[in-house]
């Protein structure tokens, strides 16, 4: 089954963005419906997670923008789930983890999601292409730049 | 990861997946079930005003003309065609006004003998009666001073 194969590595995908595990739950349980109820419009050019990483991170981004029209300030927002990550979701010796954790929540959306694909997934440009629908110079100069901050953020934090 | 799951989340989580996709195409049928069956009231609801007002509101002589109309409309394009045949054998006004040349000769002639023959049974005296009469009538005179 589908499902069985890819929810661990989807559900990590959309933690990752989300950070709390019950919107990641939802958007799990999310992403596999629609993709059972539109798999008659998968065409095969891509493969089949990338499909599912796109249904998921199209279905974060919705998530990620309510909160944003609900909350107004994205400062608040992260400074939100990184009180959450720091509070309820740290094992213990997992500092650097959280810091570099709060690093990516504090990054642009589009590069997030670039560096969470590329880094975490370690999924080739292409891919990454396909899932967010952009070229892939773009992802690239969107890579780097995130670098750029998360460097900056674990040193000067 | 600096993140954690809850024990036994990916054993339980497909099962859960299906059930939540069970009870919303559920919910689904349910909706459309609504709808339609909304859609066909509110139809016949329209028929059935559509029909009232129909039948209530339009003027009774503009009813009984349009059913004239209606059932007199394949008659009158026989009567129509029978008409146009009726037509063209019906004289026009040249054959009118020969017809009437015709009339009017016939007429003087007739007029003609008919003088004649009064003339020939008439005696002698009485035709100097008949004489004396034009001589002192002074409207047999106009009357002939008109036909000269």
């Amino acid at each position: 089954m589908m499902m069985d194969t890819y929810k661990e590595r989807i559900y990590w995908h959309i933690r990752r963005i989300v950070v709390l595990h019950e919107d990641a739950e939802d958007i799990l349980q999310e992403t596999f419906i629609n993709a059972y109820r539109f798999i008659g419009s998968f065409n095969g050019k891509s493969k089949i997670y990338t499909w599912l990483y796109r249904i998921a991170t199209n279905e974060c981004i919705r998530i990620l923008r309510n909160r944003k029209k609900m909350n107004r300030n994205i400062e608040e927002l992260t400074d939100k789930h990184t009180l959450k990550l720091s509070t309820t979701d740290m094992e213990s010796g997992d500092e650097i983890l959280v810091k570099f954790q709060n690093a990516i929540l504090r990054l642009p959306e589009k590069q997030r999601l670039v560096f969470t694909l590329r880094y975490y997934d370690d999924l080739p440009y292409e891919d990454i292409c396909y899932i967010l629908n952009t070229s892939v110079n773009a992802l690239k100069t969107n890579y780097h730049y995130a670098q750029e901050k998360i460097k900056e953020h674990m040193l000067n934090n | 990861m600096p993140y954690s799951v809850p024990p036994g989340f990916f054993e339980g989580i497909t099962e859960k997946t299906l059930e939540k996709a069970r009870q919303r195409e559920k919910a689904r049928r349910k909706h459309v079930l609504i709808w339609r069956s909304m859609a066909i009231a509110a139809s016949l609801t329209v028929l059935i005003v559509t029909g009232y007002l129909l039948i209530n509101f339009i003027p009774k002589g503009n009813t009984e003309q349009a059913a004239q109309n209606i059932g007199a409309g394949p008659q009158n394009e026989v009567q129509n065609g029978e008409l146009a045949e009726v037509m063209d054998t019906l004289p026009v006004k040249e054959d009118f006004d020969n017809k009437e040349t015709e009339i009017n000769t016939v007429n003087g002639v007739q007029d003609e003998e008919g003088i004649n023959d009064v003339l020939s049974s008439l005696t002698n005296e009485e035709l100097s009666e008949l004489a004396a009469m034009l001589a002192s009538d002074t409207f047999m005179e106009e009357t002939e001073n008109n036909l000269q």
